[in-house]
């Protein structure tokens, strides 16, 4: 029998084997000259830390129990990297495109950067990950415990916490993980000394199952009857290890290693985010299947062996100790031990890693830098804040499992947590398949899944093993909560009669899928998540080495200038910075890329672009973000483009709208005139008309033979004279109006004295005033006020004014006054008369065709409408002032024609000067 | 083969084995080693799963060719993209 103290003295050096190994290596990759640790076949050796000292012990358990059942777990692995090319190659891809660090943040960049989804995947990983860690504490202790002292102690007798082989194991694997695993921040989480212990690891434990394997098939002999090799004994033919499998069970195992190898936050992080190189994977894709084919190929031999050399009683999960050390092979078994530590120890290393990442990067930081007194988004350099939280969080990991194994480990509930924990995990497939897939994956959709897919996770797995560790009343299992039956964790809805983890997991991949998948079809894609879902998606459509690109200060800073110039314009981005550099008291040259710059800018694109486009920009300029520069410039310029033409749409549609506006005042003009046109036909027409019909009913009774005096003949002939004289002139006016209004009628300006033309006019009217009984009065200035007038047709205007007043005047012994005077530039003639003066009511109408003053009897009512014409043709204009009950004063004004004698000196003047 | 061929191929493969390693083919398996009173389910599997890696092994060989040519040429593998799409 081995000594505890030989055992364990063998065991810490092989640690310390572990430790100068990880040590040595980083220093290599520090000087860049640890090339074998990026080989692919050290990145593959690296993947088999799938096989913990759950499948090295477990597998033959599983065979000697359940038959070739223990295949499942490593072929559905074994598929899915046979197809690496699809699946792995893409996530590989995204995530060296992105910075991927865990498959938290895989997960969550996919949604959009969702703070959420990283925080939900987190603590199922968290979940799924602590009782896993648990389990291998408990078989490194147990095989200690069997190998030193031939059983295995339980905890209770372990007695006090340090007296716990477990608690041992544990710390030294948090000191590991804590000096190796957070020794820096890298931008994309590499861990060269752990790689190489892990691929280290990875040999020591196919190499001690190969010597236990073969020690087996080729040393072992039966004793009995039977002198073959043991394991081949016909008695043994009909036991476990050569039966075949539950189909049911099979095929769900197969599924759920397949989705483990994908799901598993180790797995992720070993398989994709410490993936040097994508082309590693062609290595991988059949080299990972070859190593898992090795290290199985002797379960069946160990497993009979077993059951042939210790009988059925003994526990099956430990043959690989026990049996070597049932045949007296004291050493083997030291190596079969040696080989269970490297998988436990290389499974809770990197599981640490992994779920520390997560904790750190998404619950810790971002509910700390959220907390105002802390300030932290202040803080220059949170490096040294970020490596403290994960050796916490480490810490706390390896406590949890720990206490998990000190509170289940005397029930035999820890067996079960292997596919438990992979049954947590694959609940990242739907998210993970949808989401490089599909571009309708919403973040909503993939919350919803992961909550559903986890909560029934939880109640149809995780609980009944809590109830079996004895934390859980057991009533829960057999009764139900409450004692309602269709609620039982194991048979759901009377799902009676089904294995537990198919029961399991067909509920919580099914409520996770159809949640995820119709909650996505139900909700609108944000802009970041369709982004992000665009770029997952089409990962393939760019070349690897165009997305890698080194950082220096400089370029940075030129990086973060080129992008507002892209939006707003390169003369404005120039004065932005310029200013922003003023308020620095710097030159823009020396401005530093720092948050406050970085948050600048990304305030000043905001209002170009919106908030969450601006943010997805600057962060990937500022680094360690989702999408590549070249992208960005090029989702840039479709937006610019995409603005331009907006803007000249717009543009357009403006020019349209004004044009449209001035074809419709157009249009309203023209119906106006129309109207007007119309209204002034049948205006001239019904004028027209008196005149003809009195002419024509006097002819006709000129033509009657009947006996008409001469007297009345005379009369008769008489209006019919005056009446075409009426037409005559009517048709004269009409003529007249159109000449003006048309602009035909040209007016021959000349220099002509005011009181003159006044003068002529009222000569003119002295008959027709005498007649009426009415005296015409002349207020002229004594000498003559000169206009630039034609002095026929200002003479007209004045003929018709003194006409309308003269006719409006009623009574004997009434006067008309016509006056000239100077009112500044402008020279007015008067006309003033004593008649009723016009009614407010009439105003407007007044200079309108055919409208006559309503006491006026006859006229053509075009007059007034001419002599407007005529002075507006002399840039002049007509203004009545009245005053009921008495006057009316019509004035015309017309600028002053220029001094003669005083132009001729100035002008003189000026030319002199 | 050619290279979007041997694309295809690598396409199939896994989707052969999960026909190969599930029921009904298992059935079949479990049933013929009933009837021939040997253990024939095992030594199937690990068979299978030998040529799996075999086929694996062949595959990634031309993938790897097929992807430098594509680099050096600097045309984006299309038919990768578009078969990776469908799976």
């Amino acid at each position: 029998m081995l000594t505890p103290g030989f055992v364990i003295a063998v065991a810490a050096f092989y640690l310390g084997l572990l430790f100068a190994l990880a040590f040595f290596t980083d220093r290599l990759a520090a000087v860049g000259r640890a090339g074998l640790i990026s080989s692919p076949l050290v990145y593959t050796l690296s993947l088999t830390v799938y096989c913990t000292s759950w499948t090295f012990f477990g597998a033959v358990g599983s065979a000697a129990r359940n038959g070739a059942e223990f295949a499942a777990i490593y072929l559905g692995p074994t598929l899915v990297f046979v197809g690496a090319y699809f699946i792995l190659r893409k996530l590989v891809r995204i995530s060296k495109t992105h910075r991927i660090t865990s498959i938290a943040d895989f997960i969550s960049s996919r949604y959009g950067k969702s703070t959420r989804v990283a925080v939900i995947v987190t603590v199922i990983a968290l979940a799924g990950t602590t009782p896993y860690i648990a389990l291998q504490l408990k078989a490194v202790s147990t095989s200690l415990d069997t190998l030193t002292l031939g059983a295995a102690r339980i905890t209770s007798e372990a007695g006090s916490v340090f007296g716990d082989t477990a608690f041992w194991v544990a710390a030294t694997m948090a000191a590991f993980v804590i000096i190796f695993g957070t020794r820096n921040i890298g931008a994309d989480e590499h861990h060269p000394g752990v790689v190489a212990a892990i691929a280290f690891e990875s040999l020591v434990k196919l190499a001690a199952l190969l010597a236990v394997g073969i020690f087996v098939v080729f040393v072992l002999k039966g004793s009995g009857e039977f002198n073959g090799p043991l394991w081949l004994d016909p008695a043994l033919r009909d036991t476990p290890p050569f039966s075949g499998s539950d189909p049911a069970r099979w095929t769900t195992l197969m599924l759920l290693s397949a989705a483990a190898i994908i799901c598993l936050p180790r797995q992720f992080q070993v398989t994709v985010v410490e993936a040097t190189d994508e082309r590693h994977l062609y290595m991988a894709s059949w080299l990972f299947p070859l190593y898992v084919l090795l290290i199985s190929i002797f379960t069946v031999p160990i497993a009979a062996a077993g059951l042939g050399l210790l009988g059925e009683g003994s526990n099956p999960d430990l043959f690989v100790l026990t049996v070597p050390l049932h045949a007296g092979h004291e050493w083997l078994a030291l190596v079969a031990f040696l080989g269970g530590l490297s998988s436990a120890t290389s499974m809770v290393i990197v599981a640490c890693i992994a779920v520390s990442i997560m904790i750190s990067n998404h619950m810790v930081m971002p509910l700390l830098l959220r907390s105002r007194w802390l300030n932290l988004d202040k803080r220059g350099d949170l490096t040294g804040l970020l490596l403290t939280v994960r050796r916490l969080a480490i810490v706390l990991i390896l406590s949890l499992g720990f206490l998990y194994y000190r509170v289940s480990a005397r029930s035999d509930a820890l067996a079960a947590i292997g596919l438990i924990s992979f049954a947590g995990a694959s609940q990242f497939l739907p998210s993970i398949i949808g989401g490089i897939y599909w571009r309708g994956g919403t973040e909503r959709g993939a919350l919803t899944g992961l909550l559903c897919g986890f909560g029934m996770w939880v109640y149809t797995l995780l609980v009944p093993n809590i109830v079996r560790a004895g934390l859980l009343p057991a009533d829960l299992l057999s009764e139900g909560p409450f004692g309602i039956a269709a609620l039982k964790p194991e048979s759901l809805l009377y799902l009676e009669g089904w294995d537990p983890v198919v029961h399991a997991i067909f509920w919580s991949l099914a409520s996770n899928m159809l949640a995820y998948v119709l909650v996505s079809i139900f909700t609108s894609v944000r802009p970041l998540e369709g982004l992000q879902g665009a770029l997952f998606v089409n990962a393939y459509q760019r070349r690897p080495d165009e997305q890698s690109r080194a950082w220096s200060g400089n370029t940075a800073l030129e990086d973060l200038m080129a992008l507002p110039r892209r939006i707003i314009g390169g003369d404005r981005a120039y004065r932005l910075f310029r200013d922003y550099a003023h308020g620095q008291g710097r030159t823009i040259p020396e401005l530093v890329v720092d948050a406050a710059l970085i948050a600048f800018v990304e305030r000043e694109l905001a209002g170009s672009i919106g908030a969450a486009s601006a943010r997805v920009l600057v962060s990937r300029v500022a680094g360690g973000e989702t999408v590549s520069l070249d992208e960005l410039i090029t989702i840039l310029d479709e937006t610019q483009q995409a603005i331009e033409y907006g803007r000249r749409l717009e543009q357009k549609s403006s020019e349209l709208e004004a044009t449209a506006a001035q074809l419709r005042e157009a249009n309203s003009r023209l119906k106006e005139i129309d109207t007007m046109k119309d209204d002034f036909l049948s205006h001239v027409s019904h004028e027209l008309r008196t005149p003809m019909t009195s002419i024509r009913s006097f002819a006709e009774v000129l033509l009657e033979p009947s006996a008409l005096s001469d007297d009345k003949r005379d009369r008769f002939v008489g209006i019919i004279y005056e009446e075409s004289k009426r037409l005559t002139r009517l048709l004269d006016e009409i003529l007249d109006l159109n000449r003006l209004e048309s602009g035909r009628e040209v007016l021959t300006l000349e220099r002509v004295g005011a009181a003159r033309v006044a003068h002529d006019a009222v000569a003119a009217m002295l008959g027709f005033a005498h007649q009426r009984g009415i005296a015409l009065e002349e207020r002229l200035p004594a000498g003559d006020l000169a206009v630039m007038a034609d002095p026929d047709r200002l003479k007209q205007v004045l003929i018709n004014l003194i006409h309308n007043a003269i006719k409006f005047t009623a009574g004997k012994g009434a006067r008309v006054v016509i006056s000239v005077v100077r009112r500044g530039d402008w020279v007015a003639l008067a006309v003033e008369d004593e008649g009723p003066g016009i009614a407010p009511s009439d105003m407007p109408q007044l200079f309108e065709k055919f409208s006559r003053r309503s006491s006026g009897g006859e006229g053509s009512g075009l007059g007034l409408v001419i002599s407007r014409q005529i002075i507006e043709h002399h840039r002049g204009r007509i203004e009545v002032r009245s005053r009921r009950p008495r006057g009316t004063l019509f004035e015309v004004l017309l600028p002053a024609a220029p001094a003669l004698e005083a132009a001729g000196p100035a002008t003189a003047a000026r030319l002199e000067a | 083969m050619k290279g979007p061929r041997i694309v295809e191929a690598a396409f199939v493969l896994p989707w052969l084995g999960v026909a190969l390693l599930t029921p009904p083919v298992t059935f079949i398996v479990n049933a013929a080693a009933r009837e021939a009173g040997v253990p024939l389910f095992v030594p199937y599997l690990f068979v299978v799963w030998a040529l799996l890696i075999l086929a694996a092994w062949a595959l990634s060989r031309r993938l790897r060719e097929i992807d430098r040519n594509a680099a050096e040429n600097s045309s984006a593998p299309m038919d990768q993209a578009r078969l990776d799409e469908r799976s």
